[in-house]
């Protein structure tokens, strides 16, 4: 181990040595660690279909699209033609024509007036699906309206009705987008309402029933005694009675809420009061004078005033009841039919079929827009915080979500660095040692 | 002569340790008993054994399954011997220390006294010091009173180094795949030893293949015994993720305390791979001492090992008067012994203060720790230096100049 050639091979020996060794490290370090390194810290974020969430924006969709009408005639050909005149109206409805089967046309042998012929044809229980019936001649009364509604999912029709009227008044009613009063007066849609009522009884049972498709309603009622409306009525003295003006009117909601004293819960809560005004006040009326001595709140309730008979202190539920589920009609947004459209009273439950059916396709495209609106925001909210998890079965609130959330990323920085800057440093500055013996230079001998 | 009376004090020595209340309280800390190496915990296996029980089906037992069986055995029949039989494990790994000692200092002369110099008039000392450090060392001598098994596991890697230096291959690969059955992270070692198998002639691709087939014979009689292969999860996945942070003399448990979970497994990747990742570089830069290579890595193996007790320490310590002609040319003797004793002293003292007492934290402890595991990492560089320096001198003299110019020694 001496001598001046021995010690130059010597050399070159430590030199190949410490040149293989500082490149195992460097090896080691860039085909191991780096993966390891970004498979340990990938985020989880699972395939979220950003195309399909943008797709669904373009999307149109009416009350209308995929309702099912079915037309029943006489005769088969009839009934074809008038589905054939009214399918290039209502385009996003599916229509067909069929003739009454031998069980319908016994039933309606029996009938005599057009809504007996309803009540005849919805016997056996009410039709899933919106029917025309288009009644035979007989039935037909001489001054009849082209267009009768009926009690549960039948539209009656005369055999002479034209298209684009029946057309006009379908899409006002049965299959028609919710104009805009109508929407900012509804309720919005919701699973379950609760009600508050002044008054209530077994009269409003079917009527719940009847909604209970829509929404489980449930109801809750309070008596509030010796209460104020807040506002004192004008005195009329020709009329003979207490009056409230329309602009008293807007005054007389927000106090009463508060002392109404609503429970809190998840469900929109829709008011109705029933307003016993004092002896000393009576009668009190509302002017402009309605049908009854009722108003609306939009999307809150309603508030009716019922003076009692003179001399009695009950109060007569029946007509009562009318007004709150005419009103409550009116909150929950039920389509109604022009004036001059003739529709069958809605018997005990309040609701005809038609009308339920329309709400439960309205309340469909209600669901669909929210959840389009709500995935759009989701999708940009995701796109933009590049660090959150994104687990495949947990939802937006999960708590795990907000593991990672606040994390900005020179966080990160501040964690790898201190371990990782003075451990690397040596290995990158022996890259170019390296280098320069796979290259063949000459060792350089630093100067002390 | 000399040893079995060196023999005989040790054993008296640890029985005394075994048998003295003070050493008693001091044997309960994890200094001594880590999570890997606890004999509560083997005691734990071998009654749930007893009950028919899978002892690795929940968090406590982390021994190997030929091993616990063998303790289970112990336990049963011979439960009153288990101290002794500690005991005597140890002399057997000093003995064997000693054949090591004498072998390697034997060959180290042999240049010397080929080149004509006179024999050394009396025996080197060496083996004996070597004896003497194994068995009278705080480090091994009270891990021996607190029964960690630690100890027991020192005597396969004695065997390595002895089959090593002999020459013996075929017992130093089986030794060595005992010890890695046993720790995970002996298998470092098989780096230098191929280097070793390379430079005597032999098949280094034989050699890989035998240490490897060994491993794999006991994994399959580990698992015939028992079953199944849930000892897997509980021993050698329990070393690689290191999932108990119960506080030990290593690094790892206070930093994870620590971690985001986020990046904990980039982290604990990065830990082992640190433990790993020395083999091959100072196997190729240290080319023709490959027991040098073997003896840096062992202390490497303990600094960096995810559950290391200072049992371990023992055995490197007790190793390092082979490398006495080293010491003239090492910079960093006095510091690291100080830290060596100041750490022997402290870290008891912590670990009762943190524990026992509540007045210190954990900060005092890891403290003493970081100050355990940087003595060590002096010592294995300042060796390394020191090898490179004689090497330099032995080549070039004690001039400092290389080529006319001044030079600066690098280790790479």
């Amino acid at each position: 181990m001496a001598g001046g050639s021995g010690g130059a091979d010597a050399a070159d020996d430590t030199r190949t040595a410490r040149s293989l060794a500082a490149l195992s490290f460097a090896i080691t370090v860039i085909a191991v660690g780096v993966p390891v390194w970004l498979k340990t810290t990938e985020i989880y974020r699972a395939a979220i279909p950003y195309g399909g969430i943008a797709g669904l924006q373009e999307l149109e969709l009416r009350v209308g699209d995929g309702a099912r009408l079915e037309v029943l005639a006489e005769n088969g050909p009839a009934a074809e033609r008038l589905a054939a005149g009214l399918a290039p109206l209502l385009p996003d409805c599916r229509l067909d024509g069929r003739s009454f089967t031998e069980a319908e046309r016994g039933r309606l042998a029996a009938a005599a007036d057009p809504w007996a012929a309803d009540d005849a044809l919805n016997s056996v229980g009410e039709s899933d699906h919106l029917r025309l019936i288009v009644l035979p001649e007989r039935l037909v009364p001489s001054a009849a309206a082209p267009v009768m509604f009926g009690r549960y999912t039948d539209v009656l029709v005369t055999p002479t009705v034209g298209a684009e009227q029946l057309a006009a008044l379908l899409r006002q009613t049965v299959v028609g987008d919710v104009s805009d009063a109508v929407a900012t007066r509804r309720v919005r849609s919701a699973p379950a309402y609760d009600l508050l009522v002044g008054a209530a009884g077994r009269l409003l049972e079917p009527v719940i029933e009847r909604l209970r498709p829509l929404a489980n309603i449930s109801v809750k009622s309070q008596h509030l005694y010796h209460a104020d409306l807040g506002v004192r009525p004008g005195w009329d003295d020709t009329a003979g009675e207490y009056f409230l003006s329309e602009e008293q009117l807007s005054l007389v909601v927000t106090p009463l809420e508060a002392r109404l004293g609503a429970s809190v819960s998840g469900r929109p809560t829709l008011q109705f009061v029933v307003y016993v005004p004092s002896p000393a006040e009576r009668p009190l009326h509302l002017r402009p004078a309605g049908a009854a001595d009722a108003f609306l709140s939009p999307r809150w309730g309603g508030v009716q005033v019922y003076n009692p008979p003179a001399g009695q202190e009950t109060v007569d539920a029946r007509r009562v009841v009318t007004v709150l589920v005419t009103q409550l009609r009116l909150l929950l947004g039920v389509p109604e039919p022009p004036l001059e459209a003739v529709v069958r009273p809605a018997g005990p439950s309040g609701l005809r079929g038609w009308e339920l059916m329309a709400l439960r396709r309205l309340r469909a495209v209600e669901n669909v827009e929210s959840a389009r609106r709500n995935l759009a925001s989701l999708a940009a909210m995701l796109e933009q915080i590049s660090n959150i998890v994104i687990d495949d079965s947990r939802a937006i609130y999960d708590p795990s979500m907000l593991a990672l959330l606040y994390f900005p990323d020179d966080q990160k920085y501040a964690i790898y660095i201190p371990l990782f800057l003075p451990v690397s440093i040596p290995v990158l500055m022996s890259l170019r040692s390296i280098w320069g013996w796979a290259r063949g230079a000459p060792e350089k001998v630093k100067a002390e | 002569m000399m040893e079995p009376l060196l023999l005989i004090g040790g054993a008296f020595v640890r029985l005394y340790l075994m048998h003295n209340d003070f050493f008693k309280n001091l044997c309960d800390g994890t200094i001594f008993s880590t999570p890997v190496s606890s004999w509560k915990r083997v005691t734990e296996g071998s009654y749930l054994m007893g009950q028919d029980i899978s002892p690795y089906e929940g968090d406590m037992v982390h021994e190997p399954p030929l091993t616990l069986l063998l303790y289970n055995l112990l336990l049963q029949n011979f439960a009153g011997i288990v101290p002794a039989f500690f005991i005597l494990v140890d002399l057997l790994t000093a003995h064997i220390l000693k054949r090591t000692a004498d072998k390697f200092v034997q060959k180290q002369e042999k240049p010397a006294v080929r080149s004509g110099a006179a024999p050394p008039s009396s025996p080197s000392p060496v083996p004996l010091i070597v004896t003497a450090v194994y068995l009278f060392n705080p480090c091994t001598a009270v891990s021996c009173a607190a029964l960690s098994t630690a100890g027991l596991h020192q005597l396969p890697l004695a065997l390595v180094f002895y089959a090593a230096v002999t020459e013996r291959w075929w017992l130093c690969l089986c030794s060595l795949s005992v010890s890695c059955y046993l720790d995970l992270y002996p298998v470092v070692l098989l780096a230098p030893l191929l280097a070793a198998v390379g430079a005597a002639g032999r098949s280094r691709l034989l050699a890989a293949l035998l240490a490897a087939g060994c491993w794999a014979g006991l994994l399959l009689l580990s698992a015939h015994a028992l079953g199944d292969w849930s000892f897997l999860r509980s021993t050698y996945g329990f070393i690689l993720w290191t999932w108990d942070l119960s506080p030990n003399v290593g690094l790892f448990w206070y930093f994870f305390t620590e971690m985001f979970q986020h990046f904990e497994s980039l982290f604990i990747a990065t830990f082992q791979i640190n433990a790993f990742i020395y083999a091959v570089p100072l196997t190729l830069r240290f080319r023709g001492q490959p027991v040098l290579v073997m003896f840096a890595l062992l202390v490497l193996m303990v600094t960096f090992k995810s559950y290391p007790s200072v049992a371990e320490a023992g055995l490197y310590l007790a190793l390092l008067p082979l490398w006495r002609p080293l010491a003239p040319h090492a910079r960093y003797g006095f510091v690291v012994t100080c830290f060596y004793a100041s750490v022997m002293v402290l870290a008891p003292v912590m670990w009762t203060l943190w524990i026992h007492a509540g007045s210190a934290n954990a900060n005092f402890f890891f403290a003493v720790t970081l100050a355990y595991n940087a003595a060590q990492i002096f010592l294995v560089t300042d060796l390394l230096f020191a090898q490179l320096k004689r090497d330099h001198v032995l080549t070039h003299g004690t001039a400092k100049e290389v080529e006319g110019k001044p030079a600066k020694l690098v280790l790479c």
